[in-house]
Protein backbone atom coordinates (compact mmCIF):
# COMPACT_ATOMS: atom_id res chain seq x y z
CA UNK A 1 0.00 0.00 0.00
CA UNK A 2 1.28 3.23 -1.00
CA UNK A 3 0.32 6.58 0.67
CA UNK A 4 1.11 9.84 -0.01
CA UNK A 5 1.93 12.81 2.85
CA UNK A 6 1.16 16.38 2.76
CA UNK A 7 1.08 19.18 4.72
CA UNK A 8 0.99 16.78 7.63
CA UNK A 9 -1.62 14.23 6.49
CA UNK A 10 -1.52 10.75 4.52
CA UNK A 11 -3.43 9.42 1.37
CA UNK A 12 -3.72 6.02 0.86
CA UNK A 13 -3.48 5.19 -3.00
CA UNK A 14 -5.89 3.07 -3.97
CA UNK A 15 -4.37 -0.33 -5.89
CA UNK A 16 -5.40 0.26 -9.31
CA UNK A 17 -4.16 3.48 -9.01
CA UNK A 18 -0.65 2.74 -7.88
CA UNK A 19 -0.60 -0.09 -10.35
CA UNK A 20 -0.66 2.42 -13.26
CA UNK A 21 1.69 4.29 -11.94
CA UNK A 22 -0.86 7.09 -11.29
CA UNK A 23 -0.32 8.03 -7.67
CA UNK A 24 0.54 11.34 -8.66
CA UNK A 25 -3.25 11.95 -10.54
CA UNK A 26 -5.17 10.40 -7.35
CA UNK A 27 -2.96 12.91 -5.14
CA UNK A 28 -4.10 15.92 -7.04
CA UNK A 29 -7.78 15.23 -7.57
CA UNK A 30 -8.21 14.37 -3.94
CA UNK A 31 -6.44 17.31 -2.87
CA UNK A 32 -8.70 19.45 -5.38
CA UNK A 33 -11.51 17.46 -4.48
CA UNK A 34 -11.05 19.38 -0.68
CA UNK A 35 -9.89 22.66 -1.79
CA UNK A 36 -13.38 22.90 -4.77
CA UNK A 37 -15.90 21.54 -2.79
CA UNK A 38 -15.53 25.14 -0.42
CA UNK A 39 -18.07 27.85 -1.66
CA UNK A 40 -20.91 27.73 -3.97
CA UNK A 41 -20.14 26.94 -7.71
CA UNK A 42 -22.87 28.46 -9.57
CA UNK A 43 -23.83 27.20 -13.41
CA UNK A 44 -22.57 28.62 -16.31
CA UNK A 45 -23.58 29.26 -20.20
CA UNK A 46 -20.31 29.65 -22.44
CA UNK A 47 -21.51 31.50 -24.71
CA UNK A 48 -18.91 30.40 -27.80
CA UNK A 49 -21.06 27.27 -27.96
CA UNK A 50 -24.26 28.56 -28.66
CA UNK A 51 -23.98 29.36 -32.33
CA UNK A 52 -21.93 26.53 -33.23
CA UNK A 53 -24.52 24.60 -34.71
CA UNK A 54 -26.76 27.09 -37.40
CA UNK A 55 -29.48 26.41 -39.95
CA UNK A 56 -27.22 24.95 -43.13
CA UNK A 57 -24.79 22.78 -40.43
CA UNK A 58 -24.53 19.25 -41.65
CA UNK A 59 -25.81 17.66 -38.39
CA UNK A 60 -25.37 14.10 -39.56
CA UNK A 61 -22.36 14.85 -40.88
CA UNK A 62 -21.07 16.39 -37.73
CA UNK A 63 -23.04 13.31 -35.43
CA UNK A 64 -20.91 10.42 -37.68
CA UNK A 65 -17.09 12.34 -37.04
CA UNK A 66 -14.23 10.72 -37.54
CA UNK A 67 -10.69 12.12 -36.83
CA UNK A 68 -8.58 12.61 -40.29
CA UNK A 69 -6.21 10.29 -41.14
CA UNK A 70 -4.98 11.57 -44.75
CA UNK A 71 -4.89 15.54 -45.74
CA UNK A 72 -5.88 17.19 -49.20
CA UNK A 73 -2.76 18.54 -51.29
CA UNK A 74 -5.57 21.51 -51.74
CA UNK A 75 -4.80 24.70 -50.10
CA UNK A 76 -7.43 26.03 -47.29
CA UNK A 77 -9.20 29.56 -47.97
CA UNK A 78 -8.49 32.41 -46.21
CA UNK A 79 -11.89 32.45 -45.16
CA UNK A 80 -11.99 29.15 -43.25
CA UNK A 81 -8.98 30.57 -41.26
CA UNK A 82 -10.95 34.02 -40.31
CA UNK A 83 -13.78 31.74 -39.13
CA UNK A 84 -11.55 29.93 -36.78
CA UNK A 85 -9.86 32.93 -35.42
CA UNK A 86 -13.33 34.29 -35.04
CA UNK A 87 -14.92 31.64 -33.23
CA UNK A 88 -11.26 31.36 -30.90
CA UNK A 89 -11.54 35.42 -30.19
CA UNK A 90 -15.25 34.18 -28.85
CA UNK A 91 -14.45 31.68 -26.85
CA UNK A 92 -10.88 33.70 -25.33
CA UNK A 93 -13.40 37.00 -24.57
CA UNK A 94 -15.04 33.98 -22.31
CA UNK A 95 -11.98 32.02 -20.95
CA UNK A 96 -9.82 34.67 -20.36
CA UNK A 97 -7.36 32.36 -18.21
CA UNK A 98 -6.45 30.62 -21.51
CA UNK A 99 -4.49 32.26 -24.93
CA UNK A 100 -4.02 30.85 -28.60
CA UNK A 101 -1.21 29.91 -30.66
CA UNK A 102 -2.18 29.45 -34.51
CA UNK A 103 0.25 27.71 -36.90
CA UNK A 104 -0.25 28.04 -40.44
CA UNK A 105 1.17 25.82 -43.27
CA UNK A 106 -0.58 26.05 -46.62
CA UNK A 107 -3.54 28.65 -45.95
CA UNK A 108 -3.87 30.90 -49.36
CA UNK A 109 -2.77 34.53 -48.69
CA UNK A 110 -0.74 33.61 -45.30
CA UNK A 111 2.51 32.87 -44.78
CA UNK A 112 3.65 29.50 -43.22
CA UNK A 113 4.25 30.66 -39.77
CA UNK A 114 3.25 30.12 -36.11
CA UNK A 115 1.53 33.25 -34.74
CA UNK A 116 0.37 34.38 -31.36
CA UNK A 117 -2.88 35.95 -31.28
CA UNK A 118 -3.02 38.92 -29.14
CA UNK A 119 -6.14 41.01 -27.59
CA UNK A 120 -5.50 44.65 -27.21
CA UNK A 121 -6.08 45.39 -30.08
CA UNK A 122 -7.16 41.78 -31.67
CA UNK A 123 -4.00 41.16 -34.05
CA UNK A 124 -2.12 38.30 -34.90
CA UNK A 125 1.73 38.41 -33.87
CA UNK A 126 3.93 36.58 -35.64
CA UNK A 127 7.34 34.70 -34.68
CA UNK A 128 9.73 34.81 -36.19
CA UNK A 129 11.20 30.87 -34.85
CA UNK A 130 10.73 27.64 -37.21
CA UNK A 131 7.63 26.59 -36.94
CA UNK A 132 7.87 24.04 -40.39
CA UNK A 133 5.83 20.33 -39.99
CA UNK A 134 8.74 19.22 -38.50
CA UNK A 135 8.52 21.55 -35.01
CA UNK A 136 4.68 20.64 -35.01
CA UNK A 137 5.04 16.84 -35.16
CA UNK A 138 7.71 17.24 -31.93
CA UNK A 139 5.29 19.46 -29.86
CA UNK A 140 2.82 16.67 -30.54
CA UNK A 141 5.39 14.00 -29.42
CA UNK A 142 6.44 12.96 -32.75
CA UNK A 143 3.01 11.76 -34.36
CA UNK A 144 2.58 11.72 -37.97
CA UNK A 145 -0.73 13.94 -38.29
CA UNK A 146 1.35 17.09 -38.07
CA UNK A 147 1.83 16.37 -41.97
CA UNK A 148 0.36 18.36 -44.59
CA UNK A 149 -1.75 21.66 -45.14
CA UNK A 150 -3.51 22.44 -42.24
CA UNK A 151 -4.02 24.96 -39.17
CA UNK A 152 -3.01 24.06 -35.84
CA UNK A 153 -4.43 25.57 -33.05
CA UNK A 154 -2.52 25.56 -29.51
CA UNK A 155 -4.43 26.55 -26.40
CA UNK A 156 -2.98 27.10 -22.96
CA UNK A 157 -2.93 28.83 -19.77
CA UNK A 158 -2.31 31.72 -18.67
CA UNK A 159 -1.12 31.54 -15.30
CA UNK A 160 -1.44 35.14 -14.26
CA UNK A 161 -5.20 35.42 -15.28
CA UNK A 162 -5.80 32.17 -14.01
CA UNK A 163 -4.65 32.34 -10.51
CA UNK A 164 -6.65 35.80 -10.21
CA UNK A 165 -9.65 33.97 -11.40
CA UNK A 166 -9.53 30.85 -9.46
CA UNK A 167 -6.68 31.76 -6.99
CA UNK A 168 -5.36 28.34 -6.18
CA UNK A 169 -2.60 26.96 -8.70
CA UNK A 170 -4.31 23.52 -8.97
CA UNK A 171 -7.97 24.83 -9.64
CA UNK A 172 -6.61 26.86 -11.99
CA UNK A 173 -4.61 24.29 -13.76
CA UNK A 174 -7.66 21.57 -13.71
CA UNK A 175 -10.14 24.56 -14.94
CA UNK A 176 -7.70 25.06 -17.71
CA UNK A 177 -7.60 21.76 -19.00
CA UNK A 178 -11.57 21.22 -19.09
CA UNK A 179 -11.78 24.35 -20.52
CA UNK A 180 -9.67 23.96 -23.20
CA UNK A 181 -11.19 20.86 -24.15
CA UNK A 182 -14.42 22.79 -24.38
CA UNK A 183 -12.13 25.64 -26.65
CA UNK A 184 -10.93 22.78 -28.54
CA UNK A 185 -14.64 21.25 -29.08
CA UNK A 186 -16.14 24.81 -30.69
CA UNK A 187 -13.21 24.94 -33.07
CA UNK A 188 -14.06 21.41 -34.21
CA UNK A 189 -17.47 22.47 -34.79
CA UNK A 190 -16.75 25.30 -36.54
CA UNK A 191 -14.73 23.14 -38.35
CA UNK A 192 -17.12 20.64 -39.44
CA UNK A 193 -19.01 23.90 -40.92
CA UNK A 194 -16.40 24.48 -43.13
CA UNK A 195 -15.38 20.78 -44.31
CA UNK A 196 -12.61 20.59 -41.98
CA UNK A 197 -11.65 17.38 -40.00
CA UNK A 198 -9.96 17.34 -36.91
CA UNK A 199 -7.36 15.66 -34.48
CA UNK A 200 -6.28 16.76 -31.06
CA UNK A 201 -4.44 15.98 -28.34
CA UNK A 202 -3.40 17.14 -24.76
CA UNK A 203 -0.15 15.21 -25.02
CA UNK A 204 2.28 18.43 -25.92
CA UNK A 205 6.19 19.02 -25.21
CA UNK A 206 5.39 22.57 -23.55
CA UNK A 207 8.76 23.54 -24.21
CA UNK A 208 8.73 23.51 -27.63
CA UNK A 209 5.81 24.83 -28.01
CA UNK A 210 6.83 27.97 -26.10
CA UNK A 211 10.31 28.02 -28.13
CA UNK A 212 8.63 28.38 -31.21
CA UNK A 213 5.41 31.12 -30.02
CA UNK A 214 8.01 32.87 -27.81
CA UNK A 215 6.20 32.82 -24.94
CA UNK A 216 6.81 33.97 -21.53
CA UNK A 217 6.99 32.06 -18.08
CA UNK A 218 3.38 33.02 -17.29
CA UNK A 219 2.16 31.06 -20.90
CA UNK A 220 2.28 27.26 -20.87
CA UNK A 221 0.40 25.37 -23.95
CA UNK A 222 -1.48 22.56 -22.92
CA UNK A 223 -3.58 21.07 -26.07
CA UNK A 224 -3.37 21.19 -29.56
CA UNK A 225 -5.79 20.74 -32.34
CA UNK A 226 -5.28 20.36 -36.18
CA UNK A 227 -7.89 21.38 -38.87
CA UNK A 228 -7.24 20.28 -42.11
CA UNK A 229 -9.02 19.54 -45.23
CA UNK A 230 -9.27 15.51 -45.16
CA UNK A 231 -7.54 13.53 -48.00
CA UNK B 1 16.03 30.64 3.44
CA UNK B 2 15.26 27.28 1.05
CA UNK B 3 11.35 26.93 -0.55
CA UNK B 4 10.22 23.38 -1.45
CA UNK B 5 9.29 23.04 -4.73
CA UNK B 6 5.49 22.11 -5.27
CA UNK B 7 5.85 19.19 -7.31
CA UNK B 8 7.96 17.27 -5.12
CA UNK B 9 5.54 14.87 -3.75
CA UNK B 10 6.57 12.49 -0.48
CA UNK B 11 5.39 9.05 -0.84
CA UNK B 12 5.52 6.04 1.59
CA UNK B 13 4.75 2.65 1.88
CA UNK B 14 3.77 -0.26 4.21
CA UNK B 15 7.25 -1.54 3.74
CA UNK B 16 8.69 1.95 5.82
CA UNK B 17 10.21 3.09 2.72
CA UNK B 18 9.84 7.23 2.24
CA UNK B 19 10.66 8.90 -1.14
CA UNK B 20 10.15 11.87 -2.60
CA UNK B 21 9.06 12.88 -6.22
CA UNK B 22 9.64 15.97 -8.07
CA UNK B 23 9.45 15.13 -11.63
CA UNK B 24 7.74 12.27 -14.03
CA UNK B 25 10.65 12.19 -16.41
CA UNK B 26 12.82 10.71 -13.31
CA UNK B 27 12.58 7.81 -10.27
CA UNK B 28 11.98 9.04 -7.12
CA UNK B 29 14.80 9.82 -3.92
CA UNK B 30 14.54 7.72 -1.13
CA UNK B 31 14.98 9.70 1.74
CA UNK B 32 14.24 8.77 5.07
CA UNK B 33 11.08 9.00 7.13
CA UNK B 34 12.33 12.14 9.01
CA UNK B 35 13.08 14.41 6.13
CA UNK B 36 10.24 12.88 4.26
CA UNK B 37 7.99 14.66 6.72
CA UNK B 38 9.71 18.35 6.60
CA UNK B 39 9.60 17.59 3.12
CA UNK B 40 5.49 16.56 2.84
CA UNK B 41 4.61 19.69 5.56
CA UNK B 42 6.51 22.29 3.91
CA UNK B 43 5.54 21.44 0.35
CA UNK B 44 5.51 25.00 -1.07
CA UNK B 45 6.33 27.33 1.84
CA UNK B 46 9.67 28.54 2.81
CA UNK B 47 11.70 26.46 5.00
CA UNK B 48 14.80 27.03 7.41
CA UNK B 49 18.41 26.59 5.29
CA UNK B 50 20.11 25.75 7.89
CA UNK B 51 18.22 23.10 9.70
CA UNK B 52 17.21 22.00 6.34
CA UNK B 53 21.10 21.14 5.40
CA UNK B 54 21.44 19.65 8.90
CA UNK B 55 18.75 17.24 8.14
CA UNK B 56 19.87 16.30 4.98
CA UNK B 57 23.58 15.66 6.65
CA UNK B 58 22.76 13.38 8.70
CA UNK B 59 19.63 11.53 6.47
CA UNK B 60 21.25 7.59 6.62
CA UNK B 61 18.77 6.77 3.44
CA UNK B 62 20.64 9.41 0.98
CA UNK B 63 23.16 8.88 -1.27
CA UNK B 64 25.47 11.72 -1.79
CA UNK B 65 24.23 11.85 -5.63
CA UNK B 66 20.63 12.57 -4.05
CA UNK B 67 21.16 15.01 -1.95
CA UNK B 68 22.52 16.82 -4.77
CA UNK B 69 19.29 16.13 -6.40
CA UNK B 70 17.68 17.51 -3.42
CA UNK B 71 19.24 20.32 -3.64
CA UNK B 72 19.37 21.22 -7.69
CA UNK B 73 15.48 20.53 -7.91
CA UNK B 74 13.41 20.01 -5.16
CA UNK B 75 14.59 22.28 -2.96
CA UNK B 76 14.64 26.60 -4.52
CA UNK B 77 16.49 29.63 -3.00
CA UNK B 78 14.13 31.46 -4.88
CA UNK B 79 10.12 30.83 -3.96
CA UNK B 80 8.32 29.05 -6.70
CA UNK B 81 6.25 29.45 -9.38
CA UNK B 82 2.40 30.27 -8.96
CA UNK B 83 1.94 27.26 -11.13
CA UNK B 84 0.57 24.18 -10.36
CA UNK B 85 2.69 21.40 -8.49
CA UNK B 86 1.30 18.73 -11.07
CA UNK B 87 1.45 20.81 -13.93
CA UNK B 88 5.21 21.35 -12.70
CA UNK B 89 6.27 17.75 -12.07
CA UNK B 90 4.89 17.10 -15.55
CA UNK B 91 5.52 19.24 -17.68
CA UNK B 92 8.01 18.25 -21.07
CA UNK B 93 7.36 14.50 -19.91
CA UNK B 94 9.07 11.77 -22.14
CA UNK B 95 6.26 10.09 -24.11
CA UNK B 96 7.13 7.92 -26.64
CA UNK B 97 8.28 9.48 -29.50
CA UNK B 98 6.33 8.36 -32.60
CA UNK B 99 7.96 10.28 -35.10
CA UNK B 100 10.25 6.92 -36.02
CA UNK B 101 7.06 6.17 -37.68
CA UNK B 102 6.07 1.93 -38.54
CA UNK B 103 9.03 1.39 -35.69
CA UNK B 104 7.37 3.37 -32.98
CA UNK B 105 3.73 2.36 -33.97
CA UNK B 106 4.85 -1.30 -33.74
CA UNK B 107 6.56 -0.76 -30.15
CA UNK B 108 3.19 0.99 -29.04
CA UNK B 109 1.94 -2.17 -30.43
CA UNK B 110 4.01 -4.12 -28.61
CA UNK B 111 3.39 -2.28 -25.23
CA UNK B 112 -0.26 -2.27 -25.46
CA UNK B 113 0.00 -6.44 -26.19
CA UNK B 114 2.20 -6.80 -22.83
CA UNK B 115 -0.73 -4.85 -21.07
CA UNK B 116 -3.17 -7.10 -22.31
CA UNK B 117 -1.66 -9.86 -21.66
CA UNK B 118 -0.92 -8.86 -17.61
CA UNK B 119 -4.20 -7.29 -16.83
CA UNK B 120 -7.73 -7.67 -18.05
CA UNK B 121 -9.17 -5.34 -20.28
CA UNK B 122 -10.97 -2.56 -18.76
CA UNK B 123 -14.97 -2.99 -20.27
CA UNK B 124 -16.01 0.33 -22.66
CA UNK B 125 -19.12 1.47 -20.96
CA UNK B 126 -20.32 0.61 -17.60
CA UNK B 127 -22.23 -2.24 -16.53
CA UNK B 128 -24.91 -1.04 -14.17
CA UNK B 129 -28.04 -3.25 -12.56
CA UNK B 130 -30.79 -1.53 -14.54
CA UNK B 131 -34.65 -1.40 -12.86
CA UNK B 132 -36.18 -0.43 -16.42
CA UNK B 133 -34.58 0.90 -19.79
CA UNK B 134 -35.95 3.37 -21.78
CA UNK B 135 -34.87 3.35 -25.38
CA UNK B 136 -33.15 6.87 -26.74
CA UNK B 137 -33.16 7.13 -30.46
CA UNK B 138 -30.16 7.21 -31.91
CA UNK B 139 -29.28 10.50 -33.12
CA UNK B 140 -27.54 9.17 -36.29
CA UNK B 141 -31.60 8.80 -37.00
CA UNK B 142 -32.55 12.14 -36.20
CA UNK B 143 -33.53 15.04 -38.92
CA UNK B 144 -34.87 18.41 -38.78
CA UNK B 145 -38.47 16.87 -39.62
CA UNK B 146 -38.20 14.50 -36.43
CA UNK B 147 -36.65 17.10 -34.23
CA UNK B 148 -39.25 19.57 -35.32
CA UNK B 149 -41.93 17.50 -34.09
CA UNK B 150 -40.64 15.73 -30.66
CA UNK B 151 -39.62 16.81 -27.52
CA UNK B 152 -38.61 13.97 -26.64
CA UNK B 153 -36.53 13.26 -30.02
CA UNK B 154 -34.73 16.57 -29.01
CA UNK B 155 -33.60 15.30 -25.79
CA UNK B 156 -32.18 12.14 -27.63
CA UNK B 157 -30.19 14.02 -30.11
CA UNK B 158 -28.73 15.35 -26.94
CA UNK B 159 -27.48 12.33 -25.04
CA UNK B 160 -27.10 9.91 -28.13
CA UNK B 161 -24.89 12.59 -30.47
CA UNK B 162 -22.80 13.19 -27.71
CA UNK B 163 -22.04 9.66 -25.64
CA UNK B 164 -23.10 7.22 -28.12
CA UNK B 165 -21.68 4.87 -29.52
CA UNK B 166 -21.05 5.33 -33.68
CA UNK B 167 -19.25 2.46 -33.92
CA UNK B 168 -18.22 -0.30 -31.56
CA UNK B 169 -15.16 -2.16 -32.72
CA UNK B 170 -14.74 -5.53 -31.13
CA UNK B 171 -10.79 -6.96 -30.45
CA UNK B 172 -8.78 -8.98 -32.98
CA UNK B 173 -5.40 -10.35 -33.00
CA UNK B 174 -3.42 -10.53 -36.46
CA UNK B 175 -1.12 -13.25 -35.82
CA UNK B 176 1.09 -12.43 -38.67
CA UNK B 177 2.16 -9.07 -37.51
CA UNK B 178 1.70 -9.99 -33.92
CA UNK B 179 -0.59 -6.91 -33.67
CA UNK B 180 -3.49 -6.69 -30.72
CA UNK B 181 -6.55 -4.69 -31.44
CA UNK B 182 -8.39 -3.72 -28.37
CA UNK B 183 -12.09 -3.13 -28.18
CA UNK B 184 -12.91 0.84 -28.87
CA UNK B 185 -15.63 2.64 -29.34
CA UNK B 186 -16.16 5.46 -31.58
CA UNK B 187 -18.45 8.32 -30.89
CA UNK B 188 -19.38 11.92 -32.31
CA UNK B 189 -16.63 13.45 -29.86
CA UNK B 190 -12.99 13.19 -30.09
CA UNK B 191 -11.20 11.26 -27.33
CA UNK B 192 -7.40 10.38 -27.38
CA UNK B 193 -6.64 6.89 -27.95
CA UNK B 194 -10.70 6.39 -28.85
CA UNK B 195 -10.49 5.84 -24.58
CA UNK B 196 -13.60 7.80 -24.71
CA UNK B 197 -13.68 7.79 -19.98
CA UNK B 198 -16.54 10.61 -20.02
CA UNK B 199 -19.93 8.48 -18.88
CA UNK B 200 -23.17 10.39 -18.29
CA UNK B 201 -25.25 9.84 -15.29
CA UNK B 202 -29.16 11.73 -15.95
CA UNK B 203 -31.07 12.63 -13.49
CA UNK B 204 -34.53 13.21 -14.26
CA UNK B 205 -36.04 16.09 -12.44
CA UNK B 206 -38.96 16.96 -14.06
CA UNK B 207 -39.99 15.36 -17.32
CA UNK B 208 -43.46 15.23 -18.87
CA UNK B 209 -42.27 12.15 -20.24
CA UNK B 210 -39.85 9.74 -18.17
CA UNK B 211 -39.76 8.73 -14.68
CA UNK B 212 -37.83 11.01 -12.19
CA UNK B 213 -34.58 9.37 -11.04
CA UNK B 214 -31.32 8.79 -11.82
CA UNK B 215 -30.20 6.65 -15.23
CA UNK B 216 -27.09 5.75 -16.83
CA UNK B 217 -26.65 6.44 -20.35
CA UNK B 218 -25.24 3.18 -22.25
CA UNK B 219 -23.10 4.31 -25.17
CA UNK B 220 -23.64 0.91 -26.75
CA UNK B 221 -27.57 -0.09 -26.45
CA UNK B 222 -28.47 3.42 -26.49
CA UNK B 223 -30.99 3.38 -23.42
CA UNK B 224 -31.32 4.95 -20.63
CA UNK B 225 -30.63 2.57 -17.41
CA UNK B 226 -32.73 3.52 -14.51
CA UNK B 227 -30.56 2.88 -11.29
CA UNK B 228 -33.10 4.51 -9.17
CA UNK B 229 -35.77 6.50 -8.22
CA UNK B 230 -34.82 8.77 -5.62
CA UNK B 231 -32.85 11.53 -6.69
CA UNK B 232 -29.78 13.27 -4.48
CA UNK B 233 -29.89 16.26 -2.61
CA UNK B 234 -27.57 18.97 -4.45
CA UNK B 235 -26.83 22.46 -3.79
CA UNK B 236 -28.73 22.70 -7.20
CA UNK B 237 -31.90 21.77 -5.13
CA UNK B 238 -32.84 25.72 -5.29
CA UNK B 239 -31.76 26.40 -9.10
CA UNK B 240 -33.95 23.29 -10.10
CA UNK B 241 -36.65 23.96 -8.01
CA UNK B 242 -37.49 27.39 -9.36
CA UNK B 243 -36.56 26.73 -13.20
CA UNK B 244 -39.94 26.96 -15.50
CA UNK B 245 -38.77 24.53 -17.29
CA UNK B 246 -40.92 21.13 -18.64
CA UNK B 247 -38.04 19.41 -18.83
CA UNK B 248 -35.28 19.80 -15.76
CA UNK B 249 -31.86 17.64 -15.82
CA UNK B 250 -29.23 17.15 -14.53
CA UNK B 251 -26.20 15.42 -16.31
CA UNK B 252 -22.98 14.10 -14.52
CA UNK B 253 -20.37 13.69 -16.74
CA UNK B 254 -18.35 11.00 -14.62
CA UNK B 255 -14.58 9.50 -15.73
CA UNK B 256 -13.73 5.56 -15.78
CA UNK B 257 -10.51 6.42 -15.40
CA UNK B 258 -9.23 2.71 -15.46
CA UNK B 259 -9.51 2.88 -19.44
CA UNK B 260 -7.08 5.58 -19.86
CA UNK B 261 -4.86 4.06 -16.80
CA UNK B 262 -4.36 0.90 -19.07
CA UNK B 263 -3.66 2.66 -21.89
CA UNK B 264 -1.53 5.12 -20.69
CA UNK B 265 0.71 4.16 -17.83
CA UNK B 266 2.15 7.77 -16.67
CA UNK B 267 1.20 10.06 -14.28
CA UNK B 268 0.72 13.15 -17.42
CA UNK B 269 -1.92 11.18 -19.15
CA UNK B 270 -4.20 12.00 -16.71
CA UNK B 271 -4.43 15.59 -18.44
CA UNK B 272 -6.58 13.65 -20.85
CA UNK B 273 -9.47 12.94 -18.34
CA UNK B 274 -10.60 16.66 -18.06
CA UNK B 275 -10.20 17.40 -21.84
CA UNK B 276 -12.22 14.68 -22.20
CA UNK B 277 -15.13 16.08 -20.40
CA UNK B 278 -14.90 19.71 -22.24
CA UNK B 279 -15.17 17.89 -25.15
CA UNK B 280 -18.15 16.42 -24.08
CA UNK B 281 -19.40 19.06 -22.02
CA UNK B 282 -18.90 21.39 -25.09
CA UNK B 283 -21.12 18.88 -27.63
CA UNK B 284 -23.90 18.90 -24.83
CA UNK B 285 -24.18 22.44 -24.73
CA UNK B 286 -24.34 22.96 -28.71
CA UNK B 287 -26.51 20.29 -29.61
CA UNK B 288 -28.69 21.48 -26.61
CA UNK B 289 -28.63 25.06 -28.14
CA UNK B 290 -29.68 23.48 -31.39
CA UNK B 291 -32.61 22.67 -30.33
CA UNK B 292 -33.29 25.50 -28.18
CA UNK B 293 -32.86 23.85 -24.78
CA UNK B 294 -30.78 25.65 -22.13
CA UNK B 295 -27.94 23.79 -20.74
CA UNK B 296 -25.34 25.11 -18.03
CA UNK B 297 -22.75 23.38 -16.71
CA UNK B 298 -20.38 23.94 -13.75
CA UNK B 299 -16.92 22.22 -12.57
CA UNK B 300 -16.57 19.98 -10.07
CA UNK B 301 -14.76 17.15 -8.71
CA UNK B 302 -16.52 14.71 -6.62
CA UNK B 303 -15.83 10.49 -6.09
CA UNK B 304 -18.86 10.10 -3.82
CA UNK B 305 -21.45 10.76 -6.51
CA UNK B 306 -20.46 7.85 -8.92
CA UNK B 307 -19.43 5.49 -5.53
CA UNK B 308 -22.42 2.91 -5.43
CA UNK B 309 -23.63 2.94 -9.07
CA UNK B 310 -20.96 0.20 -10.59
CA UNK B 311 -18.21 -2.68 -9.10
CA UNK B 312 -16.05 -0.22 -11.46
CA UNK B 313 -16.86 3.08 -9.37
CA UNK B 314 -16.40 1.82 -5.95
CA UNK B 315 -13.02 -0.27 -7.38
CA UNK B 316 -11.34 2.80 -8.82
CA UNK B 317 -13.48 5.79 -8.13
CA UNK B 318 -15.62 7.15 -10.65
CA UNK B 319 -14.87 10.85 -9.96
CA UNK B 320 -17.34 13.38 -11.45
CA UNK B 321 -15.78 16.32 -13.16
CA UNK B 322 -18.91 18.41 -14.51
CA UNK B 323 -22.36 18.87 -13.66
CA UNK B 324 -24.63 20.01 -16.05
CA UNK B 325 -28.12 21.59 -15.78
CA UNK B 326 -30.70 20.88 -19.34
CA UNK B 327 -33.91 22.43 -19.47
CA UNK B 328 -36.44 22.16 -22.22
CA UNK B 329 -39.84 23.15 -22.68
CA UNK B 330 -42.60 21.91 -24.66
Amino acid sequence: MVYASRHGSDLSVPETWEKHNWERPYVFLKKLEIDYSQGRHDFQSHRYLLDKLVSGYNLKHAISRRSFTSVAEHELPASVLDALLRCLYQALAQETHLFAGVVTHGVQGWADAAWLLDHTPRALKRSDRASDTEVVAKIIQGQEWARGKGITVLLGINWQFAIDAFVEPDIAYARALLDVGRVGHALLLEGQHHGLASRMTPAVHEETASQMLRLSEERDVLYAIRLVFPG
Amino acid sequence: MYYVNPAALVFGNDKNECWVEYSSGSSGIRVSKQLGKILAENSDRAINEGQLKEVVALDQALTAQDADALFNFVFTQEPGESKSGYHLATQNHPFLDMSPGLSALEADARIMAAYVREHDYPAVELSVESLKDVAVVDAINLGIDELRNSVFYQFSLILSGTFGARLHQPGYYDGEHDYHQVELLRKSIPSGGARHPTECFVEIHRSPMLEAGIYYFSPTKSVLQLLGGALPVSSDAERIATSDADWVVRLVLCSAVRRSMFRYRDPRSFRALLVDTGHADAQVAALASYCNWHYTSRFVVDFEYAKNFTDESSDDGLPAFSIGLLEGWN
